[in-house]
């Protein structure tokens, strides 16, 4: 099997898993992030060498359990679809948190159980603090509060895994990912861009503007990532599978945004 | 014995319990810190913990892995104690305010699953991958279970099988395991950690079925919630079950349940004449024949305190009244 043979079945794995028939009729099968999907792919293949189908299926759940308890609404609610749309959001989460477990345990692998329930305390404190400080947080403050959420679950894995030199990369490609998702969701206005609600608050006296910020932002996280990217090469001269699809992208979301916007 | 007397007499372990909770639950965010221990603090009766010292008895009940084990079923119980209350919408768990009403739905969601994650975590020091199989196979089946019961709100026209596959699912197997996963933490062998796993299944049945009934017969001050809450949140419990199952009531109970906006008066007439059905013997009647299973499998156990013991929690399964 070729590696883009072996990256469609786990994601055709993935469809599978996640679509509880009952849910689906409320809420939309969770989007997966084949970003993330091909970097645990590699993560695992430098690890083992060997078929790594049920590693990055175990990750992708436990990651997309947490994201799907981030679309968890907080009004109250009337209309009965409505509520059983909230209802189906916290317990389809549960079900896919519950999955890496479950997958992992059958592997007999519980040293990697304990990395993905270290990982996902790191995320929700992280969460707290960036969404219920118990003083408002500088810019820089919520920025790397912010790049912990974004990348803790897979910057584990690396750490652990012994590919500690993957991490600065890893860290730097996906905020700038999340960054560029919340310009763009600022642009359009969206409400559902919740960290730029947060932080355009918290900024109202400030003189630099939230979109200014955001741009500089994206800069300085692009900067990053391709530094670490060299000092990672100079680590390791094995990176070169995911190098051209992560810089690639880098550039790509940085075209959309910053440089054409 | 009595419940008291296993109680006191599982007195240390049950404080070496606490203790890990207390230290599994600290956070490093005030909110979510808060949040944990005042789940720790509401208390409850730590059933499934007890259930695990009591079965791990069985085997060598100083392995240090036992209050582990025990522990970590009571976070996992408090998890989705705090994710059911973002569910159901309630603000009052045993008469305190729920996460989700002291801070919002966001924080409950974080809470439950860093607890999760806690016990989790927990557990991943006990070596033995027949454990972890069990665990997260039930911990995946419950999730699916909780699906379930949102499936089968409003429906009216359900059957029996699929409120018991329901409440297995719900609060059975959490039992089964604890008495499970107690007597493999002791190191006891696989043949008594299954009858243990049904004799907890079985207690689980009878235990749901308890508080279904006392869904409708307990006070509010009892319940800390209003009698009815499951029918009034659409939930079709075994007294509702067995009570639609009278054609002269089927009609006059539907039709209250599926008017637009029902009074308080509207639930309570519905609530009495489910009480007066005879539906609430019926399911006494069939959480005692579940209670009689339970006791039976204890037959099988040797004979030893510890089988006394879980004869004593049976009986009181079978006697409480909240």
């Amino acid at each position: 099997m070729t590696v883009r043979e072996e990256i469609e079945s786990i994601y055709a794995n993935l469809r599978r898993d996640l679509s509880h028939p009952y849910v689906s009729k409320y809420l939309p099968i969770p989007e997966i992030d084949k970003d993330k999907l091909l970097v645990y792919y590699y993560l695992f293949q430098k690890r083992s060498g060997k078929r790594t189908e049920v590693y990055v299926e175990s990750l992708m759940v436990a990651e997309i359990g947490l994201s799907t308890h981030e679309s968890m609404t907080t009004e109250r609610l009337n209309g009965k679809k409505e509520i059983k749309k909230r209802q189906l959001t916290a317990l389809s989460g549960d079900f896919y948190s519950a999955l890496y477990y479950y997958y992992l345990s059958r592997k007999k692998d519980i040293e990697m159980v304990k990395w993905v329930a270290e990982a996902i305390q790191t995320f929700n404190v992280n969460k707290c603090l960036l969404f219920y400080p118990k003083h408002t947080l500088s810019w820089t403050q919520a920025v790397a509060a912010l790049e912990t959420i974004e990348s803790a679950l897979v910057a584990k894995i690396a750490d652990r895994l012994g590919l500690k030199h993957w991490v600065p990369f890893l860290n730097a490609f996906f905020l700038g990912k999340k960054l560029v998702s919340e310009y763009e969701l600022q642009a359009q206005n969206d409400s559902r861009s919740f960290l730029c609600n947060y932080l355009i608050e918290s900024l109202t006296h400030d003189s630099v503007s939230f979109r200014e910020r955001l741009e500089a932002e994206i800069k300085k996280t692009k900067a990053r990532f391709f530094d670490s990217i060299r000092q990672a090469e100079e680590n390791s001269g094995t990176l070169f599978e995911l190098l051209p699809y992560l810089t690639e992208k880098m550039n790509a979301f940085c075209r959309l945004t910053v440089e054409e916007g | 014995m009595t419940l008291a007397g296993i109680y006191a007499e599982q007195k240390n372990n049950m404080k070496a319990i606490e203790s890990r909770l207390e230290k599994a639950l600290e956070a490093p965010h005030p909110i979510l810190h808060e949040a944990s221990m005042n789940l720790l603090r509401a208390g409850g009766k730590r059933i499934r913990p007890l259930l695990a010292l009591i079965s791990a008895q069985y085997g060598d009940p100083k392995r240090p892995e036992i209050i582990d084990s025990a522990a970590t079923l009571e976070l996992i119980h408090m998890a989705s104690l705090v994710h059911d209350d973002v569910i159901d919408d309630s603000d009052l768990r045993r008469g305190k305010p729920t996460v989700k009403a002291q801070w919002d739905n966001r924080v409950a969601m974080y809470t439950g699953d860093f607890i999760f994650a806690r016990a989790i975590e927990l557990i991943s020091g006990f070596d033995r991958p027949e454990a972890h199989r069990i665990l997260s196979r039930v911990i995946r089946d419950l999730s699916l279970g909780e699906i379930d019961q949102i499936k089968e709100l409003y429906n009216w026209k359900q059957n029996l099988r699929c409120y018991l596959l329901r409440i297995k699912r719900k609060t059975a197997i959490l039992m089964a395991l604890s008495c499970q996963l107690g007597a493999l933490s002791s190191g006891c062998t696989l043949a008594v950690s299954r009858r243990l796993y049904y004799y907890g299944y079985f207690l689980g049945m009878s235990y749901q079925i308890t508080d279904d009934i006392l869904d409708f017969v307990g006070t509010e001050k009892q319940l800390g919630k209003p009698a009815g809450s499951d029918l009034r949140n659409g939930n079709v419990t075994l007294p509702t079950y067995y009570a639609l199952q009278k054609n002269e009531l089927h009609d006059r109970i539907v039709g209250i349940l599926k008017s637009e906006n029902p009074s308080e008066d509207d639930w309570k007439r519905v609530i009495s004449l489910i009480k007066e059905s005879g539906a609430i013997q019926a399911s006494e009647r069939l959480s005692d024949r579940y209670l009689q299973k339970a006791k039976n499998i204890l037959d099988e156990l040797p004979v030893k305190k510890a089988t006394r013991s879980l004869m004593e929690i049976a009986e009181y399964v079978g006697k409480r009244r909240y």
